[in-house]
């Protein structure tokens, strides 16, 4: 190569690199650095609270016996969690990738659907479900004579719940893996005697590890961080994890948000070993299966086997979103939230659509649909856009110090939202750039708060296509932008469709990083959801959840053929 | 024409005689006969046009407060709503940011209002048109902050789970191993209504109620909606710390659920208002809080269960429920606040043995 082309490539690289870095440093480290800032000083920053001096006392106000038992909670809650979600999450995607499962469409369709419902709708609809006394299961089982309580409000029950509503994370991007996994190397199995469990736990497993390893990881860790359920779960019960924790710190009076800066910090810290000892159990193995070889897709015969799957299938669909949406349903069209015993569910005289149509017919709820489904639309473009460039980045270039990008777009898993929320508050509000108080900043918000789960779900996809597919191109004279757009992109297309999915829903029903940014004319509609909650409107809060979940399956069946990648 | 021109000067004292009658009338703004804001306040705030407010009454109840200001004044009101601590840490951030935006300000707990002062962000002195029938206790002696609106912690039991014989009539019956392990209560940690509630507990109606209370090992919710949720579904029997309001609202819609009132009188907590400095409307904002504290806006307040500042206005008022008159309505002060605050919660949680 001539030494002109050589600079000039050189200088390219290195501009690539200082936007994504200047990219991810604004929507990242800069909101980072605020809290790692409080964390070391002795008053609320940027709130004119007089002199910051630094400090250590933060962090040793922190290490507390209580933090610690809260800290052992959250490891069983994201533990147990994990567990129920990866199972659910990996027989489900396995099922609709790569077998011969009855009604395929409609199993994709329960893989993701737990997704719609907003965790804080989850909790709610759960503590309705299964509190011991009132729930609705244990009314029925009272009812029926059955002498068999459940308790969901218990570390089991968080766990569960949990589980259950992380499976799609598993879903989507195994789903994704397993859809790319060689069939050849299967039948091979196959053909040399293999039954299929052996097939599984030898070729099809092994072969989609990073996506395994990555899913429960990101799932892991964001069971740890999330808030809702434990807290509706678990407070009225005096169970406590570190996220509670936080936001209990940020939220009481007095507060201690620098505290809480410690601890997002430490939890931060956490995060990061973890993705590293990811990367280097991943490292060195090579998991690319999709070559230039070509790949057809071949569904493994379940046989016997179909109709236990199926009511498997059926079984997860009724737990995750059948009987919530149940529960909803009865939410939304009661008069009141009493109960008296199993005949009552089926007691018209107790129903009316007068919840349902008020909120379908309040301004509020109307102005916060379509903000929410603008700032969703935004970060779900501008998001798939801009992590695919940093996937791409990251695994198929040489710029430098790129493996950084990755490290730093983990970052956002580890912060609670509400911290994020507030160093985003503080990061934006001191610029003076038009952005505070438009829809920009939530759009913001969410892309960073979610950098994780899209960046993630792209890459689980991109590090299964074996590059010999994009050097044919480069070497038979396509341009690097001609073999993204007309080798790779295909490829990955399920991937990042995948992804815009994953942002624009996690968007929609988001709460705490929306909560220091909305103003009157950006209010999203999860603000008002927790609203009607906090007033204790739960006909209300029942109301909006049934016809924003409407919404997303709307968006889901019309989205649904996207989601397969174009082989 | 057989009419007669009239005379340029017979128009020049019509032109007057109708500018004495109509100038005050319209100028000034009396509803009911009250005045709530002179000429000049309300013509400026009627060029104004506009109010943004910033407060932590829930969004649906302040609806119908800020639709009749809206009506009486045409001044168009918009509202941002935070929990206390949230709007605490927004408002300061904006302000030393330079974009606090928000005209009026309120938040339910006064010590943070007093450093809002100390800050200088929420620093105008203002004197309504009530001030003097408004007791010291719920207002800054300059003007600065009023408690605009005094929502009720009550006690509400299910009546599906507690004989109508057993229901409690005073804080006193609390206090009873019947109850135990079927009764709720809020943690202090959840603000200034809990804080209230118990110093008025301690106070007024036993010095030993928390520990009492403590050994019949409530359920202690981390705020005020999911007890709301569980009394009103029976999976408590009772509770003490929920607002009168959305327990109405499931009486109404046919929930065996009771509102009680008991004997010893109720603890208030206050959504404690004022100007902020850095007011775009401020004569929007001073109209608002003089309209908030007049009779009428205290009766329209009222109406939604709360009890306003000016004494004048009526009882609150919900259907089918009997609110204690006035005089036996208690507010934790903003001294004791400050000084006890503290103390009181870590006490609170030792006894209740919440960390």
């Amino acid at each position: 190569m001539p030494a002109r082309s050589q600079t000039a490539s050189l200088v390219l690289k290195g501009s690539i690199s200082a936007v994504l870095f200047a990219l991810l440093g604004a929507l990242v480290l800069v909101p980072m650095a605020m809290v790692v800032y409080a964390a070391f000083i002795d008053v609320l920053p940027f709130s004119g609270e007089g002199e910051a001096a630094w400090t250590l006392d933060n962090f040793r106000a922190v290490l507390s016996p209580e933090v610690g038992a809260a800290a052992l909670n959250t490891l069983v809650v994201a533990t147990g969690g994990t567990i129920v979600a990866l199972a659910f999450g990996c027989t489900m995607a396995w099922l609709a990738a790569r077998t011969d499962v009855p009604g395929k469409s409609l199993v994709h369709l329960a893989g993701v659907m737990p997704l719609f419902v907003s965790l804080l709708v989850a909790a709610v609809t759960w503590s309705l479900l299964g509190a011991g006394h009132s729930g609705y299961l244990n009314i029925i089982f009272r009812s029926l004579d059955v002498p068999l309580r459940i308790e969901i409000r218990s570390l089991a029950g968080i766990a569960l719940v949990e589980g259950i509503y992380y499976a799609p994370y598993a879903y989507i991007i195994l789903f994704g893996a397993l859809t790319l996994v060689n069939p050849d190397l299967e039948e091979a199995a196959a053909v040399h005697g293999a039954t299929l469990r052996q097939t599984l736990g030898i070729i099809s497993f092994p072969l989609v590890r990073p996506a395994l390893i990555g899913s429960a990881l990101l799932i892991f860790v964001l069971i740890a961080e999330d808030f809702p359920v434990p807290q509706i779960l678990g407070g009225p019960v005096g169970i406590e994890t570190l996220s509670m924790r936080i936001y209990n710190m940020m939220t009481r009076i007095p507060s201690y948000p620098n505290q809480a800066g410690a601890l997002s910090l430490m939890l931060t810290i956490a995060v990061w070993v973890l993705v590293y000892t990811q990367r280097r159990i991943l490292a060195g193995a090579d998991y690319r299966t999709v070559t230039g070889k070509g790949l057809r897709q071949r569904a493994i015969e379940l046989g016997p086997w179909r109709w236990p799957a199926t009511a498997f299938v059926v079984l997860y669909a009724l737990v995750a979103v059948g009987l919530p949406m149940w529960a909803l349903v009865q939410g939304a069209l009661r008069a009141n939230l009493f109960i008296p015993n199993a005949a009552a569910f089926f007691d018209l005289s107790q129903f009316s659509l007068r919840h349902v149509l008020d909120a379908a017919a309040s301004t509020a709820v109307h102005d916060g649909f379509v903000n929410s489904l603008m700032a969703a639309a935004a970060t779900s473009a501008f998001g798939c856009v801009f992590f695919f460039t940093l996937v791409y980045a990251v695994n198929r270039t040489d710029l430098p110090a790129r493996q950084w990008l990755e490290y730093i777009a983990m970052v956002p898993l580890a912060l609670p939202a509400i911290v994020l929320a507030l160093g985003v508050l503080w990061t934006w509000v001191s610029l003076p750039l038009p952005v505070y108080g438009s829809l920009a900043i939530l759009v913001i918000a969410f892309t960073t708060r979610f950098i994780p789960q899209g960046y993630r779900t792209i890459s689980s996809a991109v590090i299964q296509i074996h590059d010999d597919l994009e050097h044919a191109a480069l070497v038979a004279g396509a341009s690097r932008w001609q073999t993204i757009k007309w080798v790779t992109l295909p490829l990955v297309r399920g991937g990042v469709v995948a992804a815009a999915f994953l942002l624009f829903v996690l968007s929609v029903r988001e709460v705490a990083a929306s909560l220091f940014l909305y103003t009157t004319k950006t209010r999203v509609l999860s603000i008002v959801l927790l609203e009607s909650y906090e007033s204790g409107l739960w006909s209300t809060v029942a109301s909006i959840s049934l016809l924003y979940t409407v919404m997303l399956v709307a968006i889901t069946l019309v989205g649904l053929r996207w989601m397969r990648p174009a082989l | 024409m057989g009419h007669r021109k009239p005379s340029s000067r017979a128009i020049a004292a019509a032109v007057a005689a109708w500018l004495a009658i109509a100038v005050p009338a319209e100028a000034q703004l009396a509803v009911d006969g009250e005045t709530v804001a002179d000429a000049k306040t309300f013509e400026a705030a009627k060029k104004e046009g506009r109010l943004l407010a910033y407060g932590t009454y829930p969004g649906d109840m302040m609806k119908p407060i800020l639709a009749a200001f809206e009506s009486d004044t045409g001044i168009k009101a918009e509202y941002v709503r935070l929990p206390t601590q949230g709007m605490y840490q927004r408002v300061t951030a904006e302000f030393a940011a330079k974009k606090l935006e928000a005209d009026y300000i309120d938040l339910t707990d006064l010590p943070l209002i007093q450093q809002l002062i100390n800050r200088g962000i929420l620093n105008v002195p203002h004197r309504v048109p009530a001030f003097e029938q408004i007791p010291a206790a719920i207002k800054d002696p300059q003007g600065r902050w009023y408690a605009v609106i005094r929502p009720v912690a009550v006690i509400a039991v299910n009546r599906s789970r507690v004989a109508d014989a057993d229901i409690p009539k005073s804080w006193k019956d609390l206090i009873n191993p019947k109850w135990k392990g079927i009764v709720g209560t809020v943690s202090i940690d959840a603000g200034g209504s809990v804080l209230s509630l118990y110093s008025f507990l301690r106070e007024k109606v036993d010095p030993d109620f928390w520990p009492k209370f403590a050994a019949l090992t409530p359920r202690i919710y981390p705020t005020i909606a999911p007890l709301t949720t569980d009394i009103a579904r029976g999976e408590i029997a009772l509770g003490i710390g929920a607002i009168a309001e959305p327990i109405w609202l499931q009486m109404k819609a046919g929930a065996p659920v009771k509102v009680v009132f008991p004997s010893e009188g109720i603890a208030v907590f206050p959504a404690a208002g004022g100007i902020s400095t850095t007011a775009k409307n401020p004569n929007a904002a001073a109209l608002f809080l003089n309209w908030l504290t007049s009779k009428r806006g205290g009766n329209v307040i009222a109406r939604g269960g709360a009890y306003p500042a000016n004494p004048g206005s009526n009882r609150p008022h919900l259907e089918g429920l009997e609110y204690p008159s006035v005089d036996r309505v208690w507010n934790l002060q903003l001294a004791e606040w400050m000084a006890e605050r503290e103390s009181r919660m870590k006490l609170w949680r030792e006894t209740f043995g919440v960390k």
